[in-house]
């Protein structure tokens, strides 16, 4: 693994060189992640600037900045946009297609085509999305619900095509993850051997090839009873309202863990690395992740106890739901347990995974009150459930993307960024981010419900903490992007392994050859043998 | 954290709530513990120290939270058992939800809009309907939600104390979903029966001021939710102003905003949508006695 500097191959950016063409054309994972990460990275801040115009808009009940209209579409448009264009593919479509056959040590997909389709499809889906912003934009919230999605007077069918081309693009992503999982790993590298992220993915895959088509379908079908006036979900018509949400449901709650799944692989990697460290409990963890996709599957009743569904159904719900718990417990005891008698090093990356931890055991600890019954009716649709779902959607999958974009950026672009503003971006992040939800949580608990433009005057004293913390946590996210981008113009460059991780990204160079390597692989090892195996840690620097 | 508990179940439904509460503080913090003891103590150690497993350790944290979480689905199902079953003879309060209002319709035949008046420490059987979309019928004070579903109905039930509770929507239905409230007034049963002798309210409400019953029923039908007084569009148009001057149409017309206008505004809204706002109105015809409608004209007519 030593020496690879000298093989002397230019690294992925220099061969085939810079043009358009190179980039728009490219069959190259590496290429394809660097497009996702761009285009997910401007829906991102899209999507977060519509957040701060809501939490603007909350500052006083009534009318601040907007009327109650704009409102209503500006949420359903951060929550769509949020969901569909920034979190689903976040990890999986960027990191995961950068690093996925490195790390299985193949010089690329197994479906190089279908993987640059997969780009075409989002950025279809989402130039859709974005084309209703044009002709009114749309109001009925992400999750679409009918039949107010049939009745309501706007551009639903166009939002529909858009989310079920991105569907499309996520299908694809899994399908090409899982046959590269099974077919192309490098000699020496076993199922016992796989990186704890490769694990995850595939277990997301698998999550995102068998319920996708689900939500395709259904959102098809508001589509035709949009423009066909066939009767399927509008009661006036002979549908079952409910019917939609158990369908929506069915593909919706899988998917929150399509979302959280790659997230906890990137957790795996990070601590390991900046602990260096052996995981604790390595089978467990992959073992809870393929559970948790199992599980999932189960559970989507828990969003309808108060939906009219029958008391025994929702009983049997609760139950199930309950069992999520114990896989996610499991693997947030072993993170914690891996950094006993740890190197820890608190790099950037290290802060937001511990970020991680914090945030999304809150997140995860208050699905509790959801996923009991009683609790629940009280709960539900409120602001409890809005903080609940930022604390595993942000705290989980963004902390968890911004963790591994700060890990993996200097292989990635071949660039060390400043330590310090990290640093500094990941702390102000943390702050933002519970003085944005804390409050949240409570207003929810004293009855204050979810998509409202104006609230009761005894709330107001909360939503002005949220709407300062969402500035904060803005200040946070803005200094991690000045820090990335700085880098690419300012920073130093990269060694091929600074951090000293063990899994096969980090024995060829930054950034990586067109094929990935500079000679054979074998892998001889485990991805986290750090009590046998040592690696260097190329650069020393730990600012904190 | 919690609001008041007026309802008979909501002590019930806050013990598992604060159960939960407990649990999930106490994990917390053994986590935060854990995590800052081991960043403290080994944060910049350069020493690879001897491996670490413990199965015995891992069946721990498998077998405690899994009993921990079947006891919190326990008692989140006791408490809703609750919560569901309408003790017998229950006093039957119909409500049907629709954009943006609630109509509410009592066992001894009184209709009302947004504010509706029962008796207290006596079962209240909700049942529940939608004209449209689906809302959510949901009292915080007494832990209890339900949506209202167009096609089907639905129900819940309560046991409320004395007092003034405010009923809000909690499933999204549109432009002025956070308007959506209702007034639940919760008398002493005496009180109650006193009040539903037929005390001649039409006789006393023609010899009332119209203006002031205009007022009185701007707020309390739910027109506030959407239309102000001050000028201001909201989902739908201002009503300051309003009488005597010409009004300008979605389809271009321009008609005079006289009496027959905002008759037909009110009973039959899409005949006429103003310009610049979205045919959502609800039709009136049925829910407003002649009496009520000429009081809203005769304040709608003082808003100059």
């Amino acid at each position: 693994m030593a020496m690879h500097e000298h093989h002397g191959l230019a690294s992925f950016y220099e061969e085939g060189g810079n043009s358009l063409r190179s980039w728009l054309l490219t069959l190259d994972h590496k290429r394809i992640g660097i497009l996702y990460l761009v285009s997910i990275l401007a829906m991102f801040f899209l999507a977060g600037i519509l957040a701060l115009l809501i939490r603007t808009e909350l500052l006083t009940p009534g009318k601040t900045i907007m009327d109650a209209e704009a409102y209503n579409r500006i949420f359903t448009l951060h929550g769509a946009l949020m969901i569909f264009t920034v979190i689903i593919p976040a990890i999986p479509a960027t990191l995961g297609n950068f690093l996925l056959p490195i790390m299985l040590g193949a010089k690329d997909v197994a479906f190089p085509r279908l993987n640059l389709a997969s780009w075409y499809f989002y950025m279809a889906g989402t130039v859709l999305m974005m084309l209703t912003l044009l002709g009114g934009a749309v109001d009925t919230g992400w999750t679409f619900y009918a039949p107010y999605s049939i009745l309501t007077r706007n551009a639903v069918v166009v939002v529909l095509l858009g989310a079920f081309l991105l569907g499309m693009s996520s299908i694809f992503t899994g399908l090409n993850f899982i046959v590269t999982v099974h077919r192309l790993r490098a000699p020496g590298l076993t199922w016992g051997r796989l990186p704890l992220f490769i694990w995850a993915l595939y277990a997301t895959s698998i999550i995102q090839v068998l319920a996708t088509p689900v939500v395709g379908i259904t959102l098809l079908l508001v589509g035709l009873e949009r423009i066909l006036g066939i009767g399927i979900f509008n009661p006036a018509m002979g549908g079952d309202p409910v019917l939609f949400q158990h369908f929506f449901w069915f593909y919706s709650h899988p998917a929150v863990y399509i979302m959280i799944l790659p997230a906890m692989g990137v957790m795996s990697e990070v601590i390991t690395v900046h602990a260096r460290r052996p995981i604790f409990g390595y089978w467990a963890i992959a073992a809870s992740s393929l559970a948790i996709a199992a599980i999932s599957f189960l559970v989507w009743g828990h969003h309808m106890f108060v939906s009219g569904m029958s008391e025994l159904a929702g009983a049997i719900f609760s139950f199930l739901t309950f069992f999520v718990a114990i896989p996610t417990a499991i693997k947030v005891f072993s993170w914690t347990m891996t950094l006993y008698r740890g190197q820890i090093r608190l790099r950037t990356p290290m802060l937001y995974a511990l970020n991680f931890i914090l945030l999304f055991t809150i997140g995860g600890l208050t699905g509790l009150f959801l996923g009991a019954l009683s609790t629940d009716v009280h709960l539900h649709d409120t602001y409890f459930v809005v903080a609940h779902f930022h604390y595993t959607m942000m705290g989980g999958v963004l902390t968890g993307f911004l963790a591994g974009l700060f890990h993996w950026w200097p292989k990635m672009t071949g660039r060390l960024y400043s330590e310090r503003w990290g640093q500094i971006g990941a702390v102000l992040y943390f702050l933002g981010f519970n003085l944005t939800y804390i409050p949240q949580f409570i207003m929810g608990s004293q009855g204050m419900p979810r998509r409202y433009w104006d609230y009761l005057p005894e709330f107001q004293g909360l939503h002005v903490l949220s709407t300062i913390g969402s500035y904060v946590l803005a200040v946070g996210l803005f200094v991690s992007l000045g820090v990335i981008l700085h880098s690419l113009w300012k920073g130093r460059k990269s060694p091929a392994n600074p951090w000293g991780g063990l899994t096969l990204e980090w024995q060829t160079s930054s950034p990586p050859p067109l094929h990935n390597f500079h000679g054979p692989v074998k892998v001889e090892h485990g991805p986290y043998a750090y009590d046998r195996v040592q690696a260097k840690e190329e650069v020393e620097e730990v600012t904190a | 954290m919690l609001p008041e508990a007026a309802s008979s179940y909501a002590p019930a439904v806050d013990r598992v709530f604060w159960v939960i509460f407990g649990l999930s503080a106490f994990f917390f913090l053994l986590i935060v513990a854990f995590l800052v003891y081991f960043v403290l103590r080994y944060r910049n150690n350069r020493e690879v120290l001897p491996a670490f497993e413990s199965v015995h350790l891992e069946i721990a944290w498998t077998v405690i939270p899994f009993v921990l979480v079947i006891g919190i689905f326990y008692l989140g199902w006791k408490a809703f058992v609750i919560q569901r079953a309408v003790p017998e003879q229950a006093f039957e309060l119909q409500v049907n939800a629709r954009q943006w209002l609630w109509e509410f319709r009592t066992p001894d035949g009184q209709v009302s809009v947004n504010r509706v008046v029962i008796p207290a420490d006596t079962p209240v059987k909700v049942i529940l309907s939608s004209s449209d979309v689906i809302h959510s019928f949901y009292v915080p004070a007494f832990r209890m939600k339900m949506d209202a579903v167009p096609g089907r109905y639905t129900y819940a039930w309560f046991e409320a104390k004395p007092g003034t509770y405010t009923v809000l929507c909690a499933e999204y239905c549109g432009a002025a979903h956070s308007r959506m409230l209702a007034t639940l007034e919760v008398v002493p049963k005496e009180e109650y029966e006193k009040r539903k002798q037929p005390s001649a309210v039409p006789a006393a409400a023609t010899s009332r001021d119209p203006v002031a019953w205009g007022r009185e029923l701007y707020e309390t039908k739910g027109c506030n939710a959407c239309h102000s007084l001050d000028g201001t569009p909201g989902v739908g148009p201002s009503l300051k102003g309003l009488f005597g001057h010409e009004v300008r149409l979605q389809d271009g017309r321009v008609v005079k905003a006289d009496e027959n206008y905002i008759r037909r505004s009110i009973l039959d809204p899409t005949a006429d949508v103003v310009e610049g706002f979205n045919p959502v109105m609800p039709p009136f015809a049925g829910l407003l006695s002649e009496e009520e409608i000429n009081a809203l004209i005769a304040f709608i007519k003082s808003l100059q």
